[in-house]
Parts: C-alpha cells; sequence; structure tokens
C-alpha cells in the first residue's frame, strides 16, 4: 500500500506519518510506503494539479503528477500556508479535483472536525466533506481505522462506518470499474436494484439520483419513479457538485466532443466516489433497504440459532472473516443467500442483504415468535462496532440510545459512549 | 445681655469721614466688566434703555462712536445721573421711560465702560425734552491718578445750541466717542458683541424696507467699519444663526390671483424634525380663494399678488449655533409670529400680540381638523394637534396695498374687495380680501401640520418594530387621550385602565429584560474565553497524550514503575481536562444550539453530569426520579446545558460546609399537563426565605455564602448563575423558581413547563 501524506507544516506530517505507522502497527499488518509532500513541492504539486485540471477540460493530454499512482492520498484541511494566491487553501477544496483528476482512488482529509470523534447524524462521518472519508490525525494511529476489525480498536474506538481504509482503495477501483462499464446505463438497473428496493429509498436516496433533474423533481411520483429508474451514472456526474462544483466543467468533461477515454475515466472516478457515499449513508446507512450483518443481527438474532443468548456469539460473527459461517446455516442458505446483494462487495466492507423480504419473511417470524427462544438483550454500539448488554449491572457503563438523522424506522441507535471521545451533536442523545 | 465694648469711651471730635481714590473708577471697570466687548455692549445697551430705535457704532481708527436716537439727556440728568458713580437714573419699575422696554443695562456700569475702553471719552446729547439744548462733555482718564480723590476728578463739560443730528436724523438722541481705544477691534470680538446683543435686535428691520415707528421691540443696531472686514456680517452671525435654525419653512405665493393664477404653498422640513425623519418638501397648488369646509358659494379670489415665508422653530431642545434655547424662546415670544408687511413697511398691528391666524383659538378649541384643508390633504391622525403657535412662529406676508387696488380697479371691484389700510396704517381693513388672505396665510400652516404628522406618523411606523411594547401603549394612551371625547365614558375608562394595566406589565418585563441584557456582556466575555479554553485543551490533551504513551513506552522498557506511575497520573490529568472541555461541547457543534426539538430530559441530564462532575469530586447524583419520556420544552442542548449547569454549581457551593453531598433531579406532571423538573441538594439552603428567594434570580445577586477558606474550590460566584438560568427557562417557556425542599434535602429548584 502506497499512501501519499501532504501537510503545509512539517511537524504536522511528521506527527501524522508516525500516527499512521502506530496503527499499523497496532494491527500487526505491513506499514504502507508512506509518500510525504510539503513545501514547495506540495505548492508545485498543486499548481500542476490545477494546471492538469484546465488541460482535461480543455481536452488537451495531460502530464502525470506526485498525486498520481498512489493508493490513497491524505491530506491535512488547513493548508493555508501553501502560497497559493486566491482563497486559503483546504484539503475539501482539493479533494475533488484529486478524485476526478489523479489516478489514486482514495481521498481522506485530516482535521476538518478536530472537535469531533464520531459524528452522530448519518453514521458516515462528516457527510459534508468532499474527501471519500474526514478524520483526525489522532484517528491514523487506530488500527480499525485501517483493518475494521474492533480487535484492533484504540481504546475500543472503532466507529462502524469506518470504510477499513487498507482495502478502500482496492474497493474503490472496483468501483471505478464498475462505473466506467456502465457508465451510460442506468445506476439502479446496473446495480440490481430490485424493485422493492428501489420502493423502500429514502427522499435523500432518490433525491441524490434525480438531484438537479428538474423534470423528474416536479413530476409526481410514478413518473419521479419512471426517471429515477432512468438515471445513467453520466447523468449523476453532470448533476452532482460534491466533486467539481462547477457545472461547466462537468457538462464539457461530458459532452460529445470530449476527449472520450480520459473524460469517461475522470468522469468515472467521480461518479464511483459520489455513488460510494451515497451507499454508506442513503442505502446501507439508513439500514432501510440493505442491511449488514451487525444491524441484520439485532433485529433477527434467531440467525445465531441457540446461540442467541452469548453475547460473545454476537461478537464473534462481527469479527469472523466469513460470518455467514458463524449463523444457522439453514437459515444462511434459504433466507440470507437469496436476498444478498450480489455487487455489495464492491460497495461495503461486510456483506449485505435486501431488508424487505427478510422483514416479510413469513418463515423468519415464525421462528423469531418461538417461545423457547433465548435471546440476549444486546445492542450494537455504532462507536465501537460490537455488541454490549442494553442494561449491564449497575457498574458498568450502559450504551447510550441516540437518534441519528438518517430517514427510515432504523434511526435510533446505541453508542457506547467511551470515554475520552467526542460524539456530536451531543443533542442526538436526547433526541 | 453682654456689653461688646464695655471699657471703651468714645471721645467727641470732628467726624471723619471715607475718601474714595480715583483709581478705584478703573479698578471697578476691569473687576464689574472685565471685557471690552462687554463694555461696549453695556453702552449700547443703554441707548437701546433709552429707548432708541436705531444705534450706530462706528470703529474708525482710534475711536469708536456710539450713536443713538433714544432720549437723550438733559444737563440735570448729566450731573444727577451719569456723573454719579453707583446710581442710576433709570426708573425702580424696571422698564423704559417710553416705550416701556425691560431695562436691560446694568446699574451705572456703563460710565465704568467708557473708562475700560478707551482713555478719552467726548459726549454730545440733547435731550428729547429740551430739542434746542445740547450738552457736550470730555473726559480724559489719563488725569486720574492713583492716590487722589476720586471727587477730585474733572469731567469737562459745557451746554451749546442744538446742532448734532443722531441716527435716522433724529433731532434727539446721545452720541458718545471713545478715543485712544485701550483694546484692538477685530471681527471675531465684533462676532462677540453680536452674540451679547441679538436679543435686543428687531428681526423685522433686516427684512423691512423702512425703519418702521418707534416701538418697544423696534430696535436695531447697526455697525460701521470701513478698517474691519465682514464687521456686520460678524455682528450679525447669532441673528443669522438664530433664522437659519428653523425646522420647517413655509412659502407661498399667488401672482394674479384675480386672474385665476395658481396659488402655490411649499413645506419644507429639515432633517430631524420630527426626529429621525429625513429632509423632505412638499408642494400644493390651488385656485384661491380657499374655501372653509361646506362652504359653496363664495365670490372669486380678491387678491392678486402674495408672497410669504413662515419658518417654524423647534424651540426646544439643544439650539444649533450655541443659541440659548431660553432667548431664543425670549425672543420669539417678543417677535414672533406672521406679520404682513405692505411694500416693504411692517403693519404693527400683526405680531405677537395680535393673534390674526386664528392659531391660539384654534388650538384653545383643541381643533382636530383643518376647516380649510381639502380631504385629499387630511391625514387619518389628529393632525391639527401639530400646528404651531406665534411662539414657534416668524413668518411675513409681503403685500402692497397700492397694487392691490389697482388691480382691484381693473376689475372693477366693490369698495371692501381688496386689501386696504386702516387710517391708522398699521393694520388691514377686515373685508373679505383679508379674510381672504388670512385663509391664504391659515391654509399653508394647516397644511404643515399635515405634513408634519404625516412625517411623524412615517417615523412611528418604522420605529414600531423596533420599539418596546411599553412605548406603544404610552402611544396607545396617548391616542385614547386624545380621542376622549369621541368615546362613551364608560368605554374610556375601561379602555385606558386595561391599557395601564398593560403598560405595567410591560415596563416590569422589561425592566427585568434589561437586568437580563445586562448579562450579555459577561457572557459574551465567557463565550469567547470558553472556545480559546477549548481550543487550547485540545492542544493540550494531545501533547498530554504523546507524553504518556512515551512515558508508559520507556516504563515497559526500562521496568521503572515510577515512570509508570509517572504515566498514570498524566493520564488522569488529562481526562480531567477531557471532562472540563466536555463542559463546552454543547458550544462547539452548531445543531447543539440549534432549538428545533424537545429534548430527553434524564439523557440531557445526565450528560451536564457526566461533564461536570470532575469538577465536582464526591457528589452523588441521583437521577432515577426522571421519567425516560420526559422531554424539556424546544430549546437547544446547549441551552439546558447551560441552564443545568448552573444549578449544579450552587448547589455544590452551598454542599462546601455541609456533611452530605448529595444532588437529586427528579421529574414529573402535575396538575393541567404542567411537567416539572426539580433539583434539590443537601447544601445549607438559601441564603433568604422562600418568600424572598426571587431576588436571587437578579443579576449579581449572589446566592451562596461561601466561607472565605472555601472560596477558591467554589464555582462561578459572579452572581450570575441564576439570572442566566431564569434567562434561559423564559426563553423557553418555562418557569423556574425556588420552591419547599425535597425531603431530606435543604434547597428544592423547579423548572417547569407546559408539557
Amino acid at each position: 500500500m502506497r499512501i501519499l501524506l501532504c501537510d503545509d507544516e512539517s511537524v504536522q506530517l511528521e506527527r501524522a506519518t508516525t500516527q499512521i505507522r502506530e496503527g499499523f502497527n497496532s494491527a500487526a499488518v505491513a506499514v504502507p510506503e508512506i509518500v510525504q509532500l510539503t513545501g514547495e513541492p506540495l505548492k508545485n504539486a498543486i499548481e500542476t494539479l490545477f494546471k492538469n485540471v484546465t488541460k482535461s477540460l480543455n481536452g488537451d493530454s495531460v502530464e502525470k503528477i506526485i498525486f498520481d499512482d498512489h493508493d490513497m492520498i491524505i491530506v491535512d484541511n488547513n493548508l493555508s500556508h501553501v502560497e497559493i494566491t486566491g482563497a486559503r487553501l483546504t484539503a475539501e477544496a482539493l479533494a475533488g479535483y484529486l478524485r476526478g483528476f489523479s489516478s489514486t482512488p482514495y481521498v481522506v482529509s485530516l482535521n476538518k472536525n478536530p472537535d469531533t470523534d464520531f459524528d452522530l447524524r448519518f453514521l458516515i462521518g462528516d457527510y459534508q466533506s468532499r474527501a471519500d472519508l474526514a478524520i483526525n490525525t489522532e484517528h491514523l494511529s487506530n488500527g480499525a481505522l485501517w483493518t475494521g476489525a474492533s480487535a484492533h480498536a484504540d481504546n475500543a474506538f472503532c466507529p462502524s462506518y469506518w470504510p477499513r481504509l487498507r482495502t478502500a482503495a482496492t474497493r474503490r477501483k472496483d468501483q471505478v470499474a464498475f462505473v466506467r462499464e456502465n457508465l451510460d446505463r442506468p445506476v439502479l438497473v446496473s446495480l440490481k436494484f430490485p424493485e422493492f428496493a428501489i420502493e423502500r429509498l429514502s427522499r435523500h436516496a432518490q433525491g441524490f439520483l434525480v438531484g438537479a433533474d428538474s423534470s423528474a423533481q416536479t413530476n409526481d411520483g410514478t413518473e419521479l419513479d419512471a426517471s429515477l429508474r432512468e438515471v445513467t451514472f453520466r447523468q449523476v456526474f453532470e448533476k452532482s457538485g460534491r466533486s467539481l462544483p462547477i457545472k461547466k466543467d462537468r457538462a464539457g468533461l461530458s459532452a460529445e466532443n470530449a476527449n472520450k477515454p480520459h473524460a469517461d475515466e475522470i468522469i468515472a472516478r467521480v461518479v464511483a466516489g459520489e455513488v460510494d457515499s451515497w451507499m454508506r449513508r442513503d442505502v446501507i446507512g439508513a439500514q432501510e433497504v440493505l442491511v449488514d450483518i451487525p444491524h441484520l443481527l439485532a433485529r433477527l438474532p434467531i440467525l445465531l440459532g441457540n446461540q442467541a443468548a452469548h453475547l460473545d456469539r454476537w461478537n464473534a460473527v462481527l469479527e469472523s472473516p466469513d460470518p455467514l459461517s458463524l449463523l444457522n446455516a439453514k437459515l444462511v442458505n434459504e433466507q440470507l443467500i437469496p436476498n444478498g446483494f450480489q455487487l455489495g462487495s464492491k460497495w461495503w466492507t461486510s456483506p449485505t442483504f435486501w431488508w424487505p423480504p427478510l422483514e416479510q419473511n413469513e418463515e423468519l417470524r415464525r421462528l423469531m415468535a418461538a417461545p423457547e427462544l433465548q435471546i440476549g438483550d444486546f445492542v450494537f454500539c455504532e462507536d465501537t462496532s460490537r455488541f454490549i448488554v442494553r442494561v449491564p449491572e449497575a457498574t458498568l457503563p450502559a450504551p447510550q440510545e441516540f437518534v441519528t438523522e438518517l430517514e427510515g424506522g432504523w434511526s435510533r441507535r446505541y453508542a457506547a459512549v467511551l470515554q475520552g471521545r467526542r460524539y456530536t451533536p451531543r443533542s442526538r442523545f436526547a433526541a | 445681655m453682654v456689653d461688646p465694648a464695655p471699657a471703651i469711651v468714645l471721645r467727641p471730635k470732628t467726624p471723619t469721614n471715607f475718601s474714595v481714590d480715583a483709581a478705584i473708577l478703573q479698578e471697578l471697570g476691569e473687576r464689574l466688566i472685565g471685557q471690552p466687548e462687554i463694555a461696549l455692549a453695556e453702552l449700547i445697551k443703554n441707548s437701546y434703555d433709552a429707548d432708541a430705535s436705531t444705534c450706530t457704532v462706528t470703529f474708525r481708527g482710534d475711536s469708536i462712536e456710539v450713536s443713538d436716537d433714544g432720549h437723550g439727556m438733559s444737563t440735570e440728568e448729566f450731573h444727577r445721573y451719569w456723573m454719579r458713580v453707583g446710581t442710576t437714573h433709570k426708573r425702580d419699575d424696571g422698564r423704559s421711560r417710553e416705550l416701556s422696554r425691560p431695562l436691560t443695562g446694568s446699574k451705572g456700569v456703563g460710565r465704568l465702560a467708557v473708562q475700560f475702553l478707551a482713555t478719552g471719552m467726548w459726549i454730545e446729547t440733547i435731550a428729547k425734552e429740551n430739542q434746542k439744548a445740547e450738552l457736550i462733555a470730555l473726559a480724559d482718564w489719563t488725569k486720574i491718578v492713583r492716590g487722589t480723590e476720586l471727587s477730585s476728578v474733572e469731567i469737562l463739560w459745557d451746554e451749546r445750541t442744538a446742532q448734532t443730528r443722531f441716527p435716522g436724523d433724529s433731532k434727539h438722541g446721545t452720541r458718545i466717542i471713545l478715543t485712544q481705544l485701550k483694546d484692538t477691534w477685530d471681527a471675531p470680538r465684533i462676532q462677540r458683541l453680536g452674540e451679547y446683543l441679538w436679543t435686543l435686535r428687531s428681526p423685522f428691520r433686516r427684512r423691512g424696507t423702512t425703519k418702521g415707528p418707534r416701538s418697544a421691540t423696534n430696535f436695531d443696531i447697526e455697525v460701521i467699519a470701513p478698517e474691519i472686514e465682514d464687521a456686520q456680517s460678524a455682528f450679525d452671525k447669532t441673528l443669522d444663526t438664530l433664522f437659519n435654525n428653523w425646522s420647517a419653512r413655509i412659502r407661498g405665493r399667488v401672482d394674479n390671483g384675480r386672474k385665476q393664477g395658481r396659488a402655490s404653498i411649499s413645506v419644507e422640513f429639515k432633517p430631524g424634525y420630527p426626529e429621525g425623519a429625513k429632509a423632505e418638501k412638499f408642494h400644493h397648488s390651488f385656485t384661491l380663494p380657499v374655501k372653509a369646509l361646506g362652504e359653496h358659494d363664495i365670490k372669486p379670489s380678491c387678491v392678486n399678488q402674495v408672497a410669504f415665508e413662515i419658518l417654524v422653530f423647534k424651540n426646544a431642545g439643544k439650539q444649533p449655533g450655541g443659541v440659548r434655547v431660553d432667548d431664543v424662546r425670549k425672543y420669539l415670544q417678543e417677535h414672533g409670529n406672521v406679520g404682513i408687511y405692505d411694500a416693504g413697511f411692517r403693519l404693527p398691528y400683526y405680531g405677537m400680540a395680535n393673534d390674526w391666524l386664528d392659531v391660539a383659538v384654534d388650538q384653545a378649541a383643541r381643533l382636530s381638523i383643518s376647516h380649510l384643508l381639502p380631504k385629499e390633504l387630511a391625514v387619518p391622525d389628529r393632525y391639527m394637534l401639530d400646528l404651531p403657535d406665534g411662539r414657534r412662529l416668524f413668518g411675513a406676508v409681503d403685500i402692497n396695498t397700492a397694487e392691490e387696488r389697482v388691480a382691484a380697479e381693473k376689475r372693477k371691484a366693490s369698495l371692501g374687495e381688496y386689501l386696504e389700510l386702516q387710517a391708522g396704517r398699521d393694520r388691514l381693513h377686515d373685508n373679505l380680501a383679508f379674510l381672504q388672505l388670512k385663509r391664504f396665510v391659515r391654509f399653508s400652516l394647516d397644511f404643515y401640520a399635515t405634513r408634519y404628522r404625516l412625517r411623524a406618523s412615517r417615523r412611528v411606523e418604522e420605529e414600531r418594530d423596533k420599539e418596546r411594547a411599553s412605548q406603544k401603549q404610552v402611544r396607545a394612551l396617548r391616542v385614547l387621550e386624545a380621542n376622549q371625547d369621541k368615546i362613551p365614558k364608560g368605554v374610556y375608562a375601561t379602555v385606558k385602565r386595561e391599557v395601564e394595566d398593560a403598560l405595567k406589565t410591560s415596563e416590569k418585563e422589561e425592566e427585568s429584560l434589561d437586568r437580563r441584557a445586562a448579562l450579555l456582556a459577561p457572557l459574551a466575555s465567557a463565550g469567547m474565553a470558553a472556545l480559546a479554553l477549548n481550543h487550547e485543551f485540545a492542544r493540550e490533551r494531545r501533547l498530554l497524550k504523546r507524553v504518556v504513551a512515551a512515558l508508559k513506552s520507556f516504563a515497559q522498557e526500562l521496568g521503572e514503575p515510577k515512570l509508570a506511575s509517572l504515566a498514570a497520573d498524566l493520564a488522569d490529568a488529562n481526562r480531567r481536562i477531557e471532562s472540563m472541555q466536555s463542559l463546552f461541547s454543547p458550544l462547539l457543534s452548531e445543531q447543539d444550539k440549534t432549538a428545533k426539538e424537545k429534548l430527553r430530559v434524564k439523557p440531557v441530564v445526565q450528560g451536564t453530569i457526566d461533564s461536570i462532575k470532575a469538577l465536582m469530586p464526591g457528589v452523588d447524583f441521583d437521577l432515577r426520579s426522571v421519567p425516560a419520556d420526559l422531554r424539556f420544552p424546544i430549546g437547544s442542548l446547549a441551552e439546558w446545558n447551560a441552564l443545568l449547569q448552573n444549578i449544579f454549581t450552587n448547589a455544590w457551593d452551598a454542599m462546601l460546609s455541609a456533611d452530605s453531598h448529595r444532588i437529586r433531579i427528579s421529574g414529573g406532571e402535575g396538575p393541567r399537563r404542567r411537567e416539572w423538573l426539580r433539583i434539590s441538594d443537601s447544601g445549607i439552603g438559601l441564603a433568604v426565605s422562600l418568600e424572598e428567594s426571587e431576588k436571587l434570580f437578579n443579576p449579581f445577586e449572589r446566592m451562596s455564602r461561601v466561607k472565605s477558606d472555601q472560596e477558591s474550590i467554589a464555582l462561578g460566584g459572579q452572581g450570575l448563575g441564576l439570572s442566566i438560568v431564569r434567562m434561559i427557562a423564559n426563553r423557553r417557556n418555562s418557569e423556574v423558581r425556588f420552591v419547599s425542599p425535597e425531603n431530606g434535602y435543604s434547597t428544592t429548584i423547579e423548572i417547569s413547563w407546559r408539557g
């Protein structure tokens, strides 16, 4: 793995480098190659990036830049020491351009929200960030950030929404390839979303796809759906300003006369990032259309068979590289696998399943209602990615319920609320 | 009774007298007058007091000549009064001899003034009673020697056949020529002279083409100073300033009124009149004559050519140019109202003594609607109450009776249908033409009143949103009072009582609001400090964390338990800092500062306890009695957090001297869906009785009785805590008060709201 680390302050750069190494060491995995970029070379690299942006928009060929060919670029948000004319530079201002105009697939911004460790709103971190993930420097030393395993967590802190950064680049490359292949095909069709899933998409989820398409927005529900089903990846690019905020730039890249293979590559990179964020936040995050393993267990502990009363077993499933192997084989084969999201592995770190048919499944309902079923009263903590007892003995801290801002019936979640971690906004705990 | 001097025996001898040194005149002059412009002003005042119509002051070379057409002095008067220091020939009733002017000169100071101003003096005076004889006198003050008797000072004098002519070719008057001046006179000094004398000067003389008859108010001073640039304008400056200080100017004009010529009026308002209004000018034109409301059959215009200008003054508050408002008032009291000038000659009848425009009459009758203005010019409010009386006006109406007569004769008008002077030449005939002239001028005043009210109403509308409730209610009361006569008595009394009641409540609330507003400054500072502190905390925590990790690593490598212990201590310190940092956390999130939902009480209380418990070690918090589903009214986490933090810190202070350190938080629902949260502590109780506890919510009212040795461990203590608590509670439709303590506790504070 090769990480390009950018900061205009060398002390901070060293600190972040150390933290990344600590993170990998704590997870007992090979420390990646870390390339540092600061001072004049950083300034030059940024200038070249924007020259490349201009060339690309003009249909000209571009030169290779230092931002290319890494697995991940990590940029400190405060780049105010970089002497570039115009507004003070931030990672946020660069992230979208790095996504589109460099061959490095994944962009992380650092320290945009220095007072936040865990964002309680949409379970994706800072949902407004243009980067793929916005974290703080001190999170880099947490092994769980890289592996997703709670066992590697720094003092148990392992947010469920952290996207296993060690594999994120590979996943993104797959996503880019997938989008490039299906660029002019409808998103929902390409992703093989069944009809029932489309019907359950939240307004937010629909809004991402129809975006600024006014015809879709002004029509009645049926026509909106029709439009929704037809929105292509290319149209998503044209509508979404998250990565490339200037509409004219997007239109130019998407135009008929654009330098096709090069422009389409840029579009695919951008759209892959956008769809990834959409999947994590609006589709999987809400756990209304697709449900991942921990939330599935919380709803259908019957999947654990006669182990449903044992907390260890619940957590063992989460820690296992093959979680389905620890579940009731019959139910897995008959109920889960047929309802699995086949392309899920491209978009999330664990298997995901279509929730509407499982929710309606008579067999599962019957089993869940069985009087002899022993189920422990455990809740999944989104900040530790582990189950704990809902009402523990007096000496142990109890999980705290909070209300996310996600749409749907599964907005109430739990957090262990670890000491020393900052959860924002705290009002979600009292909502 | 004790004899004050029993041992002294007075022996009869020749009685002795006081003697007065001749230098006393100089001394007195310097002490009583002080400045040359005051000295000269005193001399000029003598002219005014002598019923002069004009006083001419001529500065030429090394001399000043003050000449007036007053009643002059006979030889006897000169000797009896002028030559006697310390007395005055002025009458005891304080009025001048002929015109009954209020006397202005200071007692006998005039004589001292001449010596103060110059070394030589020459007087020529002819008494009005004896215009054949003239007295002349010469004084040379250089001959006065200190040490000689005052009575030995010689003034040379003589009588001769009258030959001097005074201003206006008057055959009587006084001329004083001062020579060998002691001071230099320039424009600034002459300007200061003008400042002392402007109130004596008639404004009419400045605009009339003739001097006009002698009268109490007809007095003016002319300054002739060919060697001093701008002397007259410097002298006139104060008077000019006064006349430029108008707040509104009304102008009207008609040309060829008899030929249906359009009459036009304009009202020009200066900015700030009424307060806050911008400069503005209104115009209106119409055909004369002005009809009274309901009048139909009227004769055509009997006035042909009229022009007028009326200045409206705001004779209250600070006046521009440093003119004293009292002087302005007195001046207008004497010279105000609207005068009529016939071919430049002022008709003395029309002035302050005569309310010829019926303004005072209508004001006394509290006329609220003009009889002259057409409906389209009227405004809804009772605008006529803004009609200015003569004491705020200075105006002149220019007519020419001779020309009016010619115009009338051309149109074969009957007698009485044109403006005509009465035989005494002081007024016009009270005929139809005069009535039309009067209505024309009065129309313009009424028009002014509507425009003023319009501007005032607009300002009220502009200010309405910014106004406090009490201001609105005061205005409502004024409107009610103004319309009292139109409302049935019972209704008036009831509405008035209700509004007054509302006013009292509003004033009370505003007072409380003001008190709370006083909190904002310290709160703002505290807010800034909190943010800065949070930033510093975060930095220090990161540093500490790295140090702790390094120490732990060294301790392990070296097998050194002391290092491990040190690392543990530092880790504890870090945790405490973290806890303190969490005190500010609601301030950092925009969402936590935004009130958009009804937050659950229990997690909010728990969160506050978690953030504050590091500052309150050993306190047992019990919130088991808070229902899980109890919710605050709509408010932000930051607000509830601040409210609870303040209550908890108060409890901490109260428990410092107590044996038990328990805080119980309970909640529930009372009658009429009233929900409540109570916080009880086991401290030393309130410093006041429950009945008096309301005052503890006032800013800077401290409730704690922290011992001096415990001050360093107390929290807060600025006397702001409970004010903040109440401010937040009120803002969120909640009430907060102390209630009877719950069992086992010494103080209980309750926050309640409608569920």
